[in-house]
């Protein structure tokens, strides 16, 4: 028994050495570490490596400054009380959950004011420092909006106010605890891109311009309408080879606008506003070298779309061939009629699109599906007022809404509406930075979106401090590039270095795309995959 | 004796009438275009100047952009508005003078932070009867505006007509900071030293195949020498594309300047020719009240293109012009566009007569409409 007390006692003295030890030697690594580190916020962290409580590794500037203001706070909580008469104590308690509050928004003002570590009282945001911060919960946003207009990059122990020392008098924390509060700021930190790798080859372009692509019903052409002069109203239909490398006139010109083009029981169609006509939207077939007159309209035609052999074309018109009374036919054969099967719960709509198993209708934002003979009302596209110009796809039973107020697209199908954002989308290239969309489609399950907008695959974050930089690394984990997004297992890359992109299509293995500039270039689907893929893994968990 | 005296003074108010209608006052506006050691500066209104607030010497002028280098004062024997104006188009400003006032016009240049002694040129401007433009290679010294180099007379209310800047004998005279190269050896960009306290430096970007195509106009590059460490830091990718730049730029194909834009932090001015030198596009751009106004001519000086604010609805507009072969007007149709290249949104589709009448008009904001109309004006029921 003795025995065992005496074994007992000598535990408790090793273990009163190691703890005693344990304090000796210092700090552990990881407060050593994130001492270091916070010496660089904030220089009275000088001495107090063992205060350090909170030791996480931050990955942005906001990290970084909230575990500055986490450590302080607990060292705060953690400092003798006794000195300060019970209204201070009061006060400290109040401004350490003030301070609080602080930490959790993790809203901190942002330095674009110098190249190297500073404080900034009130940024040009009116984002409070975390010492104005309190101020101006304390009731003083006045001496903090002083501070800040004549002494805004300057220390606390530099700082001039007649206010500020009665205050701090007053709120139970020391003039060193205040100092030790004051964070400063990083200047925009650098993150490593590279423009998107992916290679295009150049097409041969039309002289005279493509303005629109159009998809053929063969492997190796597609179609493009360009402007055939530069006064503006003659349009040309032109045929690509792409094993001949050469554009080919389709029939006559145009002297008007061309809005589609279909291909429909091997012959070639088009909707056309001809201004000298006495109606002037028509559809026009091709007959040898001339387009003669199929159906003309009191109205606008706002899409044509060939579903299991018939073809159908909806417009804002509501006489056809001035005497059938519709806003929506259908063609087949010879024979044009009105289009309104059972189910089909209006009579006009905004959208039509077809798919190879369904016919799509939107009717601001009610959507109904065309399948076997009948139509059904799908439901409404959630905050569908809100959406700004937005454009459809279509494959099989599902139908997609892309639009730029979604940053992304909506896929419906069987009533069930799904979001899928692009969180990286930057800017646009216009005067008013907002980016838009021309063409999206989903190309081998993937979407694929093209417009005017630069991009990276860096997502923002709140309070963001980092910006893209140009890197000599090849193999740094974000590309940038403009104007083309491609989908790839959930993440959206750009794909093309430059240039907005008015349209796309795709031709078996290959992608076809017209920038602004009227240039076409072309780059395999397999090798854009691979590309992608390889980038994915590198990435790993970013 | 009254009688006499009366007769006097009429006499003495006629005579006096006759001189002063024998001397008109005539104002005349004078064109500047100013450059410092071999550079085009811009020069704008200053923000000092004030047309009823006049404490002499007035600044009339200053260099746009963000390191403002250059300012000019003017001083006058009496009340004068110098309205002072800048035509980016001719890379020029000017000042309106009366001939019945002295003035001296001083142009001040100071190189650095340190704007406490700048260097100083003079000139004195009187009787100056007729429009008139001026190059001003900037040199300190005393000078009579009339008898200056670069003085040109021109006729009233003419557009300035400036040459090239060498056809004037002016040569970049900065110092060469230094130089990037092409993988092929060619030079990719000279960096020339404007102040040696500021990251401000005059850049001139070459074409990788040929030399005579190159852009050139300062860029503001804060990341070009890191101060604390001189050390470069990376450049960011979208930050320093464009938006570095100040000043005017001016690109060339072959030698020939075919476009200069105006930034000055943000591109406010630009200006595309057609090879035959007629106008190709204009673009201004109001960074404050976010008013863009960019118009595309074809070369017969028809506009084909119209990108602009609708001041009703705050809705930037793209506004296009289809001709026919005669030359008349077929088709207008108006988009919402941001960019003034992506067309968002069909807003109105106008169709015309060769007469120029219009045809029919169709609106696509709200409910679809649309009108037909008789060559007469009259409506057409469908």
């Amino acid at each position: 028994m003795k025995m065992a007390r005496k074994e007992s006692n000598s535990w408790s003295f090793l273990l009163i050495f190691c703890l005693i030890a344990l304090q000796s030697f210092g700090a552990s690594d990881a407060q050593k570490e994130t001492h270091h580190i916070l010496m660089g916020v904030n220089k009275n962290w000088a001495g107090l490596e063992n205060e350090i409580t909170h030791t996480f590794l931050p990955h942005s500037e906001q990290e970084l400054i909230q575990l500055h203001l986490w450590n302080v706070l607990s060292y705060l909580e953690r400092q003798p009380v006794k000195q300060l008469n019970p209204k201070q104590r009061k006060n400290r308690l109040k401004n350490q959950a003030i301070l609080l509050q602080y930490i959790q928004g993790g809203v901190f003002p942002e330095n674009d004011l110098t190249n190297c570590r500073t404080p900034i009282f009130i940024d040009s945001k009116q984002t409070h420092c975390a010492v104005g911060y309190l101020m101006k919960e304390n009731g003083l946003g006045k001496v903090a909006q002083e501070i800040a207009q004549n002494q805004l990059l300057l220390y606390l122990a530099d700082i001039e106010h007649p206010e500020l020392r009665t205050w701090q008098k007053d709120c139970g924390l020391s003039f060193f605890e205040l100092a030790l509060i004051q964070p400063t700021y990083g200047p925009p930190s650098p993150v490593c891109a590279n423009p998107t790798p992916i290679q295009w080859t150049t097409a041969k372009s039309d002289d005279s311009g493509i303005l629109q692509l159009v998809a053929s019903k063969n492997d190796t052409s597609f179609y493009g309408i360009s402007q055939s002069d530069a006064l503006g109203l003659k349009k040309q239909v032109k045929q690509y080879s792409t094993l001949r490398e050469k554009w080919t006139a389709v029939g006559a010109p145009i002297l008007g606008e061309i809005f589609d083009l279909v291909i429909f029981q091997n012959e070639t169609y088009l909707s056309v506003i001809l201004p000298e006509e006495d109606y002037p939207h028509q559809l026009l077939k091709l007959k040898g070298y001339r387009w003669e007159k199929v159906a003309y309209f009191d109205g606008n035609i706002q899409s044509i779309q060939e579903f299991q052999n018939k073809l159908y074309i909806l417009g804002n018109f509501k006489k056809v061939n001035g005497n059938l009374t519709s806003s929506l036919i259908v063609l087949d054969g010879n024979s044009i009629q009105d289009f309104h099967p059972e189910g089909l719960g209006a009579s006009t709509f905004d959208q039509m699109i077809a798919s190879k198993t369904a016919m799509f209708f939107n009717t601001r934002g009610s959507i109904f599906k065309f399948k076997n003979e009948t139509a059904q009302y799908l439901g409404q596209v959630q905050y569908y007022s809100y959406l700004s110009n937005s454009l459809l796809d279509a494959i099989d039973d599902t139908l997609y809404i892309i639009s730029p107020s979604l940053s992304g697209y909506n896929s419906i199908y069987s009533n069930q509406e799904r979001s899928n954002y692009v969180q990286n989308m930057m800017h646009g290239q216009g005067a008013y930075g907002a980016f838009n969309y021309s063409h999206c489609q989903k190309v081998n399950g993937k979407m694929l979106i093209a417009g005017d907008f630069s991009t990276s695959t860096m997502a923002n974050q709140v309070n963001d401090n980092r910006y893209l930089a140009l890197c000599e690394d090849t193999n740094s984990l974000h590309w940038f590039g403009e104007g083309l997004l491609y989908e790839h297992k959930h993440v959206y890359y750009p794909i093309l270095k430059e240039g907005i992109v008015l349209d796309f299509i795709q031709l078996k293995d290959r992608l076809y795309l017209l920038k602004a500039d009227g240039s076409i270039h072309y780059a395999d689907l397999r090798y854009i995959d691979g590309e992608l893929e390889e980038f994915h893994v590198r990435r790993g968990e970013i | 004796m009254t009688q006499r005296l009366k007769y006097v003074i009429f006499s003495l108010i006629i005579l006096a009438s006759g001189l002063a209608w024998g001397q008109d006052t005539v104002v005349s506006k004078l064109h500047l275009k100013i450059y410092d050691e071999g550079v085009c500066y811009p020069m704008v209104r200053s923000n000092n100047y004030s047309e009823t607030y006049r404490p002499y010497p007035l600044t009339v002028l200053q260099s746009a952009g963000y390191y403002s280098t250059i300012f000019a004062t003017v001083r006058a024997t009496g009340a004068s508005d110098l309205n002072p104006q800048h035509d980016h188009k001719t890379l020029s400003s000017s000042l309106q003078f009366n001939n019945k006032l002295d003035y001296v016009l001083v142009i001040f240049r100071s190189k650095g932070f340190d704007r406490t002694t700048p260097d100083s040129m003079v000139i004195k401007i009187s009787e100056l009867d007729c429009d008139a433009q001026l190059v001003l290679p900037f040199k300190t010294g005393k000078y009579n505006l009339q008898k200056m180099k670069f003085f040109t007379p021109i006729k009233k209310n003419e557009a300035p007509n400036f040459l090239s800047t060498e056809s004037y004998g002016i040569k970049n005279e900065l110092k060469l900071d230094s130089t990037a190269y092409f993988a092929n050896g060619k030079s990719k960009a000279l960096y020339y030293e404007v102040a040696a306290s500021f990251n401000l430096f005059f850049v001139q970007e070459f074409d990788s195949i040929d030399p005579m195509s190159y852009a050139q106009g300062f860029r503001l590059m804060s990341n070009y020498h890191y101060p604390a460490h001189d050390k470069k830091l990376p450049i960011a990718v979208y930050g320093n594309k464009e938006t570095n730049k100040y000043g005017y730029w001016e690109y060339f194909e072959n030698g020939v300047c075919i476009q200069h834009e105006m930034w000055t932090g943000w591109l406010n001015g630009q200006y595309v020719w057609y090879p035959s030198r007629k106008i190709k596009w204009e673009n201004h751009f109001d960074y404050y009240s976010q008013k863009p106004n960019k118009v595309y001519y074809l070369e017969n000086g028809a506009i084909k293109e119209n990108f602009y604010l609708d001041e009703t609805s705050r809705v930037p507009l793209l506004k296009i012009y289809a001709y026919s072969d005669d030359g008349h007007v077929a088709i207008v149709k108006t988009f919402k566009s941001a960019n003034g290249i992506t067309k968002q949104e069909l807003v109105k589709r106008e169709l015309f007569y060769p007469s120029g009448q219009l045809k029919m008009e169709e609106n696509f904001t709200g409910n679809y409409t649309v009108k037909y109309f008789n060559e007469n004006g009259t409506e057409r029921i469908k």
